[in-house]
């Protein structure tokens, strides 16, 4: 019985122990960075552009084949960004347009023919994700003549 | 000369009280971060979505049990925050973890490990897993700077 | 209680794109497309009068114009009368863009193409063939048709 007692006893001057004299508190810095990310994908790595019959018409000198079938994305965390378009062919036989269809973010600019010189090819795309679909616009004069022009087309995301 | 019952008792509770403060010394704080410091650094994203979160589970809490039920709380202080920081207790060895804590500046103590069982001075422990994430629309550190959290955890009684 | 982290759907993104070897991961601010625009041989001809009428009691002759696109070399058009009627069409050319055959005329008695234009070359033209008849038509007889081919020269 006494000793029971003693325990109880014991536990209880254990609770009276004040809080404060035990470290109830403790913390550390959590550092958080991120770096300046800039992502770019195409839908597809190839796109085969063939201009046919059915893209000509008799007494027109001019014949012309359109493709929508790839599309742009991106990503970036940095603003006041643009991507612009080049082509690695510095003399292609025929004209290669390129435009920006409805971009989810930014601005379009426009049709452009691609050159070997960076042109923009959508704007104001500072710190947002999004896509656009990609068109290009091949144009051949029949006294061009027949044959095929190889492009590696370049997007890049510049400074604006 | 038999002992009274009194002085048991005040040999036992004195006994106690120096067994409690020699605790203090030689088992460290109630409740103790170990890791030190954390960094986190976002570096990769997906075009056409977003930057992949970062996870780091390199600090844990060390918390001593006691003689009543206790929870730790946590909250944090980040002025000007900019990205996004959340922590969950895994690994719990005493103690129910609480869901997700989102981490923001000047918020108030969130329940983070709760119903610590009473035990006599035995030592628990958790990993902190904290995953840090950020929008492509919320920029960078380099335009912005890092967020620097200082996390604390509270244990106290339920 | 289970505690449980929740994967955001980013997450899940990522580990899909990892697994399925994607390269969309890729940390870079240029990426490549390669495009060929290919320029196979094309040829395209044109008449827009679908039915001309010839009274061959006024003598009077019929025009339409023909109009023509190739980027192939040494062209060459050819005309067949393909219904198997005995009247016979002459067509004659005239105002002919480019340099071809300004002129000349042709008798269509049979079904076996006759040059009609030629020495085309990268081009797209257009000139005005005229028809008459070179004998009597019964007013009941069929329509002639005439086929036109664009061939190598």
């Amino acid at each position: 019985m006494k000793h029971a007692l003693f325990i109880l006893i014991f536990f209880a001057c254990a609770s009276l122990v004040p809080p404060s004299a035990r470290s109830q508190t403790d913390n550390h810095t959590v550092r958080v960075s991120v770096a300046a990310i800039t992502a770019l994908q195409v839908s597809s790595g190839t796109v085969n552009l063939s201009i046919t019959g059915a893209d000509v018409i008799a007494g027109q000198d001019l014949m012309t084949a359109t493709d929508e079938t790839t599309t742009l994305l991106w990503g970036t965390n940095s603003s006041g960004k643009k991507v612009t378009v080049q082509t690695s062919l510095t003399s292609p036989t025929y004209t290669l347009k390129i435009e920006a269809l409805s971009p989810t973010q930014g601005s379009s600019a426009g049709q452009i023919i691609l050159s070997s010189t960076p042109r923009d090819f959508l704007l104001n795309i500072g710190r947002s994700s999004g896509s656009c679909t990609i068109r290009y616009i091949g144009e051949a004069l029949a006294s061009q003549g027949v044959g095929a022009d190889a492009h590696t087309i370049t997007f890049t995301v510049a400074n604006q | 000369m038999k002992p009274s019952f009194s002085s048991c008792t005040v040999i036992l509770a004195s006994g106690f009280l120096m067994l409690a403060l020699a605790g203090e010394r030689v088992q460290g704080q109630t409740l103790r971060i170990l890791g030190g410091n954390v960094t986190l650094s976002i570096t990769t994203g997906l075009a056409g979505a977003e930057p992949l979160p970062v996870q780091n589970t390199a600090s844990r809490l060390r918390y001593r049990r006691s003689f009543t039920v206790q929870k730790i709380t946590v909250t944090s202080n980040c002025p000007g925050q900019n990205f996004s920081l959340t922590v969950v207790a895994t690994n719990v060895t005493a103690g129910t973890a609480s869901p997700q804590v989102t981490l923001s500046d000047g918020m108030p103590p969130i329940d983070f490990i709760t119903n610590i069982p009473s035990g006599f001075f035995t030592n628990a422990t958790a990993t902190l897993n904290y995953t840090a994430w950020a929008t492509f629309a919320q920029g960078n550190s380099t335009e912005l700077g890092d967020d620097v959290h200082t996390v604390t955890y509270t244990i106290s009684a339920q | 209680m289970k505690t449980r982290i929740h994967i955001t759907p980013i997450l899940w993104t990522a580990l899909l794109v990892i697994l399925t070897g994607s390269s969309a991961i890729a940390q870079q601010s240029a990426i490549h497309q390669r495009l060929l625009l290919h320029v196979p041989e094309l040829n395209a001809l044109s008449v827009p009068a679908r039915l001309l009428p010839l009274d061959q009691s006024e003598a009077k002759e019929a025009a339409a114009k023909l109009l023509w696109t190739s980027n192939g070399s040494e062209k060459k058009i050819t005309v067949a009368k393909q219904t198997p009627h005995p009247a016979g069409v002459r067509i004659t050319v005239r105002d002919v863009d480019h340099h071809a055959s300004e002129g000349r005329s042709v008798e269509l008695t049979g079904e076996t193409d006759i040059d009609l234009l030629y020495g085309l070359q990268r081009s797209a033209g257009a000139c005005v063939i005229e028809f008459s008849l070179l004998s009597a038509f019964p007013a009941s007889a069929p329509p002639v048709l005439i086929l036109y081919t664009v061939t190598n020269s």
